[in-house]
């Protein structure tokens, strides 16, 4: 419990950091930041009572301050676009790209596991080297085209999952399907080397030398010491995969956060970018804050540093 | 950011070799490259060649002919047209260009600032280390894609754009594999020697120090090469990144979106292309680490 509080209190700086660089971004912005937040053809009225609700007119120290302070208390001003409050449409979206991440990270993390453990297990034998040969395969596929792969199989070939949406369970199927076999190959490599690892350790030769059968000592003692790498790199794999998983929501027209960032990028709809900037960096901190309570949870360990 | 191997992401990489480069280019110690590393290189020389002479044997890949548009591979045109009727193995032996320029240039800018930043913090240490190794935490917090995206939202599309992008989401993992590299290397007796004898820090740097980082940061770059690659495809892909007149392989399959269910080919060559140079890359990358680095027997293809 202390631990989840420490833990918790080292969040405060991370969100100061991402305060910060998304402050600079819009500093960085070419134009009036007001002129710019406002949108290119907004009244002079509205941009100068931006300016002044920004605190545009004081000295840049006063202006992160008072940033920081609209992002307390989650002002995030309206979209360009569709006018409507950026909060209120980032709410609207975040929950299908979870969703959609979540499943693919949990899929990749279970079928590695499982994938690793065999190649370990059968270490140097086929195997091993098949598992090796798909591993790379699967790391060097572009998520993007698999998806458009899988598109083109399903919708032309065999016509048997919906290729577009976001209504039911059978629309997050390809979505899936196309985001597993890159984490999956990664979640596969690692959680082989590091069972490989523990394996080799006194405690396990012990447990087998006092006879335990092959599953006991995996199941009791080597999984529990192999399984921090791989969840520690889940929450990795939640930042590594957004770029993935913004494309497949382009591709598979997934009602989600990514395309939303895509599409205010493109139409510089800069009060979205901003808000969907801030709600993906918050959710990556929150991810890796999960990632190491639970690997307190797993090794007691890691809680005393 | 699909990253090639976690090591590129997490800098996992052995530190520098504890011998002075002598050793390294006496070939005493070199160590040949794996078959999977060969087969590596074989790849890469081929998509290398490919960029350098491989336009001046196609047709031309800008050469219009809408009545020929979204043909299928036929003798003419080996992988068909696309949908303005450009000869589709044309552009895609163009596109090489394009994404080892985007790859290239972005792990250079990369290595350069993140190489120079990590080495001047390991070694001077102190506050400057403190506030350097925060700053690239600072960029650490974000995802690298989102650091890509942020940068095209700032400076707007364009190859320059994409290159800055792609290159200051490396910045980071460079400076970090630096300086915990110097700082290692600068309690190596051969830097104490340097140094009681008298020889300025800007001598120590250059003549001890960055020799002994070149192995462990020429991995680390051959591995972010790949993954710079995919990352500017993905922003391409995404409609942010390159023009999309320009023949790069993520604006093709962009653009080959629309025709896919019946002109599969326009989707599947040139994502094909990513995959065999990543591929490639990967396994040239992984080869050069067990090459290089003797202790690491188990390096990431194998582990």
């Amino acid at each position: 419990m202390r631990y989840a509080l420490r833990r918790l209190l080292q969040l405060v700086p991370t969100l100061l950091v991402i305060g910060a660089v998304v402050f600079v971004m819009l500093r960085l912005m070419p134009g009036d930041p007001a002129q710019v937040l406002a949108g290119q053809d907004a009244a002079p009225e509205t941009v100068h009572e931006l300016r002044r609700r920004l605190g545009l007119d004081q000295p840049l120290p006063v202006q992160f301050v008072r940033y920081l302070g609209s992002l307390a208390r989650a002002d995030l001003g309206e979209s360009i676009r569709t006018r409507q409050p950026v909060l209120e449409e980032i709410a609207a979206r975040l929950p299908a790209t979870v969703l959609l991440s979540a499943t693919a990270i949990g899929a990749a993390f279970a079928l590695g596991l499982v994938l690793g453990g065999i190649a370990a297990v059968c270490a140097g034998r086929w195997p091993d080297v098949a598992l090796l040969v798909l591993a790379l395969l699967g790391v060097s596929a572009p998520t993007f085209w698999v998806g458009l792969l899988l598109v083109v199989v399903f919708a032309v070939g065999l016509g048997l999952l919906p290729v577009a949406g976001g209504d039911s369970w059978s629309h997050l199927v390809l979505p899936v399907a196309t985001l597993v076999p890159q984490s999956l190959a990664v979640f596969a490599r690692l959680s082989r080397s590091t069972l490989l690892d523990v394996l080799g350790e006194d405690y396990i030769r012990t447990a087998v030398a006092k006879g335990l059968g092959l599953r006991r000592v995996l199941g009791r003692h080597a999984l529990r010491n192999a399984l921090i790498p791989p969840v520690t790199f889940a929450g990795l794999e939640f930042g590594r995969m957004l770029g993935g998983v913004i494309a497949v929501e382009t591709i598979f027209a997934w009602p989600g956060a990514g395309k939303a960032l895509v599409d205010a990028i493109a139409g510089r709809d800069f009060p979205m970018i901003q808000g969907l900037v801030l709600a993906f960096a918050l959710l990556f901190a929150l991810v890796n804050l999960l990632v190491d309570l639970v690997n307190g949870l797993i090794d007691p360990r890691v809680r005393y540093p | 950011m699909a990253s090639s191997t976690p090591a590129s992401d997490t800098p996992r990489v052995p530190l520098a070799r504890p011998s002075a480069p002598a050793a390294a280019v006496a070939g005493a110690r070199r160590r040949r490259l794996p078959p999977t590393g060969k087969v590596g290189l074989a790849l890469v020389a081929l998509i290398l060649l490919a960029a350098l002479v491989g336009p001046s044997l196609t047709a031309d890949p800008d050469a219009q002919n809408l009545a020929r548009a979204l043909e299928g591979p036929s003798r003419a045109h080996w992988l068909g047209t696309d949908q303005l009727g450009r000869d589709l193995l044309a552009r895609i032996v163009l596109g090489a260009r394009v994404s080892l320029l985007i790859g290239i240039g972005a792990t250079l800018f990369g290595l350069l600032v993140g190489g120079s930043l990590g080495v001047l913090a390991g070694y001077l240490g102190r506050w400057i280390e403190a506030l350097t190794m925060r700053a690239m935490e600072g960029l650490l917090v974000f995802p690298g894609i989102l650091v890509a995206l942020m940068v095209v939202a700032v400076a707007g599309p364009g190859v320059a754009t994409v290159v800055l992008a792609v290159g200051l989401r490396a910045v980071p993992v460079f400076a970090r594999v630096a300086q915990t590299s110097t700082r290692s290397l600068c309690q190596r007796e051969f830097v104490v020697a340097a140094r009681a004898l008298g020889a300025s820090g800007a001598r120590i740097l250059a003549r001890h120090v960055a020799p002994s980082l070149l192995n462990t940061l020429l991995v680390v770059a051959s591995l972010q090469v790949a993954t710079a690659i995919l990352v500017g495809a993905t922003l391409s892909f995404l409609g942010v990144g390159v023009p999309p007149d320009l023949p790069e392989w993520g604006a093709m399959l962009n653009a080959g979106r629309r025709y896919m269910l019946r002109q599969s080919w326009l989707v599947i060559y040139p994502g094909l292309a990513i995959m065999l140079t990543i591929l490639g890359i990967n396994l040239l990358g992984d080869g050069l680490r067990l090459a290089l680095d003797p202790r690491h027997g188990r390096g990431a293809v194998l582990a």
